[in-house]
């Protein structure tokens, strides 16, 4: 495996943004400017920017309830993000779905996604089309290790399997269903090895390591893109955050929360790169300044962007609909 | 411009509208548990075994294939979901939900991603998807297999609802659903699927929110849905008899609703019957009723009567059953309390 | 059984991450799921109960393979946790085994592949292992059923066997003077760049193969050697040099995937020489999986050693034991 210069900037780029963004959104969120309720991605960047380094916007991807991070790494416009989470018109959801349902469909960005599991079924379709269609475009399917019991995943695995769908399945385990653990939830807590039962590949990969998690995804889009069916990758890591925003995570002690820091993926990836000279410590830095400044411009932007007219609240539910009857009668 | 017109099954019409789409459109495929049936075995691989479980969509693998006609394992969930999938990112997928009852193991797919999406993503998204399913009592086949159950998917935002009652009307609302960039929810009443119409050839559209006129008359509006339609012309002709005069609206779209086409027959008649299958509460009856006292108030001489199903499930004893479908004897009592 | 010493003492550690890498995706390797590991546990328990073994130390994992495996079970067994942290890494087992052999524990079974094997034979000095075959390569470990192992370990262990260990030998890797891993099969020198997925499987990314011993049978790198060299049961191992050249070899380079590979030369490898690696930069795969990437470190060194761990063969072990009356009483 071989990674361009270009992408290696890429990946660090992307993954920066994502902490960074998450990061922001915290700060926002506790100082209250932020409605309603987040998920952060912060220490799971890894999986989300080693996956999608190997797609196009022709791609799709679902996701999950936590789905900033598979937003950017699909390069979702984050001022378009950051407005979207402050509920502006200027959002890239024009306000109407906030983080939970977060989407960008000419990115290839399928939605955040509100109900656990309710993403599997959709990205099997994504995969049909491609398939119908007779294009090499691939779909990944993100969800979490709740979302590995829930039924519609099992249907999603075993649809994908029969019809030999282009469909990449990534777990990001990340230890907790909101505060239950993995090893509670799960009857045979290795959702990697669920993959034999779809007869599909099944590969366990260390979610902190973009590396691995680039690798064994190219690897497992390839072959999608080869029509050879789909593939169950399971990505272990770690959310920094709670399972929302303002969750005290009482479920984890802070020895398990140190320890993680030291697998953070971004200084793993730094740490690589420069004891092999191939990004400067400069080119970094740099990325992490323009990084911090687009931050600082989405928010300054989501700020000072109006809110939608209330009437906003009447239109996108139908493409065709008689706009008397989407409004109050009286 | 003369087009010929056959006498064909409200099945052969419904069987033809999915032809014709999916001859001129390579983007419209089917897929169900059954709607080719026998898949992979050998010698029924060309034209299929069942073509669903009445027979609906039979031979249609025989023409388009096994890409294009999909039979799914029984997982409701996994298939309609992927049905909105693959309608968000280019298909326009016929689903079928075999009964509608079956919609409790795959509602979330339904109301909660394909009614939604293009709301939540701002308008981004389309889902021009159609889930074509089997509604309605008449079959012995009880509690889980005989429901109508549209008023749940009108009640939903982002859903659309129709309901035809004759093979004309099926082909146009099936053809016109599939054409639509929105997710429609196609009510296919069981027990109409052997009743005969003239049909033309070709393809045409009936469009989509719009009421008809079945029977034209001047005592009383009957408002009926799908079956229940067929239930009302014949109370109508019984009434002829005794001299009132009934108009019968076939509803033919539950969402959006023809509102005018209502209130216009009610302000002719200024009396007023809904005839539904479905259960009463909060049904699409009632919204019709509601509609009725809030915008048709004027012209009513007389209170909105409903005959509906009871709020009970489906029985299946055939005396248990009979009792539960509205019948023309209702029709005819509600009447004639008004007029 | 006849009569045995007391208070004996084995370890186990089941990887619970083994048989799940990359290469179930690039090549055709089965997953080895969690809950057979269970039942393997289960039946080791069980012979280890019926030799007399007192007390199992067992590393915890987030699956709990071996409480799983206790539970239900009536034996007189008295289970512990090894006591060192957790993090459900690769750590975890070396940790483990640090602890095992600075206690007095008679053997450790061992569940995994090479890989597994490898980690644990960093740490476990003397101890000898009784490793069982369930990673994705495994030329280290034996195929055999968890009750013959665990009665052997368990037979070991109460000093009911004679001599029946070997002393297999081992690859270390020196950089700059010091030992710094081992291998239990083969060392590959790589030039991918990252350490990625670990597992190795392209090879026309190798440009050295160092293998410990000529092993018949074998997946994974060290079938080339083998495929050129052929067995020999003289204690040497071997070096391949790819890239150009005339002679193509056909080997299996993981489950399901056989690949021809280019030779440039090859030799043996005696007990006790070693070599130098000079390509900069290089990623050094260990018994199949990349580990260390050396950017350019002054000098690395691959050397056979004979100072790999002991291990016991089950199949082996059983025999001798029967030979001995061990499994023979008066009623």
């Amino acid at each position: 495996m071989d990674i361009p210069r270009e992408r290696l900037l890429w990946i660090y780029e992307r993954m920066a943004l994502i902490r960074a963004f998450e990061d922001r959104v915290a700060q926002l969120f506790a100082a209250g400017k932020l409605p309603g309720f987040v998920h952060l991605y912060a220490g799971e960047e890894a999986i989300a920017v080693g996956v999608c380094a190997h797609l196009t916007d022709r791609d799709f991807i679902t996701s999950t309830h936590r789905g900033h991070g598979h937003c950017i790494a699909k390069g979702v416009d984050v001022k378009a993000m950051m407005a979207e989470l402050y509920g502006k018109a200027t959002g890239v959801c024009k306000g109407k779905g906030g983080s939970m349902h977060i989407a960008d469909v000419d990115k290839g960005m399928l939605g955040a996604n509100g109900i656990v599991g309710g993403g599997p079924p959709i990205a099997c379709g994504a995969g049909l089309t491609a398939k119908t269609l007779g294009t090499d475009h691939v779909a990944v399917c993100f969800f979490g290790d709740g979302a590995a019991e829930q039924g519609t995943t099992h249907e999603a695995m075993n649809l994908a399997a029969i019809w030999k769908l282009p469909v990449v399945f990534v777990c990001e385990n990340n230890l907790y269903a909101e505060s239950t653990p993995w090893t509670y939830h799960c009857a045979a807590p290795d959702i990697a090895s669920r993959a034999a039962a779809y007869d599909m590949p099944g590969v366990l990969v260390d979610g902190t390591d973009v590396f691995a998690v680039y690798e064994a995804a190219g690897e497992a889009i390839a072959r999608a893109r080869r029509s050879e069916g789909p593939t169950l990758l399971e990505c272990r890591a770690f959310r920094y955050y709670g399972h929302f925003q303002g969750d005290a995570a009482t479920y984890r002690t802070a020895e398990e929360e140190a320890s993680y820091r030291q697998r953070d993926p971004i200084q793993r990836f730094r740490q690589t790169v420069l004891s092999q000279g191939l990004l400067s410590e400069d080119e970094l830095d740099a990325i992490d300044a323009s990084v911090k400044r687009a931050i600082d411009e989405a928010v300054e932007f989501a700020e000072t962007s109006p809110y939608p007219p209330p009437e906003e609240c009447l239109t996108d539910v139908y493409v065709s609909y008689p706009a008397e009857q989407l409004a109050f009668r009286h | 411009m003369v087009v010929a017109t056959r006498v064909l099954s409200y099945r052969q019409a419904i069987n033809e509208a999915l032809r014709l789409e999916m001859r001129r459109d390579p983007t419209v495929i089917l897929m169900g548990e059954d709607v080719a049936g026998g898949a992979t075995v050998e010698h029924i691989e060309q034209e299929g075994a069942w073509g669903g479980p009445l027979g609906v969509t039979k031979s249609l693998v025989s023409e388009f294939g096994r890409q294009r006609v999909l039979d799914t394992p029984i997982s409701e969930a996994g298939f309609i979901g992927a049905a909105v999938g693959a309608a968000v990112t280019g298909l326009r997928p016929v689903a079928e939900l075999m009964f509608v009852d079956f919609f409790g193991v795959c509602m979330d797919q339904i109301f909660n991603q394909g009614a939604k999406l293009r709301y939540m993503f701002g308008g981004k998204a389309k889902v021009p998807m159609v889930i074509r399913t089997m509604i309605g009592a008449g079959f012995g086949a009880a509690g889980q297999h005989s429901g109508c159950h549209y008023s749940v998917f009108a009640h939903m935002p982002g859903l659309k609802a129709v309901a035809p009652a004759t093979p004309y009307d099926a082909k146009g609302l099936l053809i016109a659903a599939i054409r639509d960039d929105d997710p429609v929810m196609f009510f296919e009443h069981k027990m109409l699927y052997d009743v005969t119409g003239e049909v033309p050839e070709g393809d045409y559209i009936v469009p989509l929110g719009k009421a008809d006129i079945k029977r034209q008359g001047s005592d009383v509006t009957i408002v009926a849905i799908s079956r229940m339609v067929h239930v009302a012309l014949q109370a109508a002709e019984r009434l002829a008899v005794e001299g009132i005069d009934a108009e019968v609206v076939d509803l033919r779209t539950l969402s959006p609703l023809d509102e005018d086409t209502v209130l216009s027959s009610l302000a002719k008649t200024r009396r007023m019957v809904v005839v539904d299958e479905d259960n009463p509460r909060c049904s699409v009856a009632a919204d019709i009723a509601a509609l009725a006292v809030d915008k048709g108030f004027d012209y009513l001489d007389a209170p909105v009567k409903l005959v509906t199903a009871p709020h009970t499930p489906v029985p299946f004893s055939p005396p248990l059953e009979q009792f539960y479908i509205p019948s023309p004897e209702r029709v005819i009592a509600a009447v004639r309390e008004i007029v | 059984m006849t009569e045995s010493k007391t208070g004996a003492s084995v370890g186990i550690i089941a990887n619970p991450a083994a048989g799940k890498d990359v290469r179930r995706l690039v090549a055709l390797a089965s997953p080895f799921d969690n809950q057979e590991k269970v039942r393997i546990v289960r039946r080791i328990l069980s012979g280890l109960a019926a030799s007399g073994v007192e007390r199992v130390w067992y590393l915890r994992d987030s699956f709990g393979i071996v409480e799983r495996a206790a539970a239900g079970l009536m034996l007189a067994l008295d289970l512990r946790p090894i006591p060192v942290p957790c993090e459900f890494t690769a750590s975890d087992s070396e940790r483990a085994a640090t602890w095992l052999a600075e206690h007095d524990v008679a053997c450790i079974v061992t569940l995994g592949g090479d890989g597994t094997n490898r980690v644990v034979a960093r740490r476990c000095g003397t101890l000898p292992l009784v490793p069982i075959a369930t990673g994705t390569n495994n030329v280290f470990p034996f195929f055999v059923d968890g009750t013959i192992a665990g009665l052997a370990a368990g037979l070991l262990a109460t000093g009911q066997l004679g001599d029946c260990l070997e002393r297999v030998p081992r690859l270390e890797v020196w950089i700059d003077g010091t030992l710094v891993d081992i291998a239990l099969i083969d060392v590959a020198v790589s030039r991918e760049r990252f350490i990625g997925s670990r597992a190795i499987w392209d090879p026309t990314t190798i440009e050295l193969i160092v293998v410990a011993r000529l092993l018949p049978g074998v997946i994974g790198l060290a079938a080339v050697p083998a495929a050129l060299i052929g067995h020999t049961d003289e204690q040497h191992g071997a070096v391949v040099e790819l890239g150009t050249g005339t002679l193509q070899v056909t080997a299996p380079l993981a489950p399901g995937l056989v690949r021809a590979v280019t030779v440039r030369s090859w030799r043996t490898l005696p007990l006790g020489t070693s070599l130098r690696i000079d390509r900069r930069p290089c990623t050094l795969a260990l018994d199949g999986e990349r580990e260390l990437h050396v950017e350019r470190a002054a000098e690395i060194r691959v050397r056979l050693s004979a100072d790999g761990p002991f291990v016991l063969d089950p199949r082996r072990a059983v025999r001798a034991a029967a030979q001995r009356g061990c499994f023979l009483s008066e009623q």
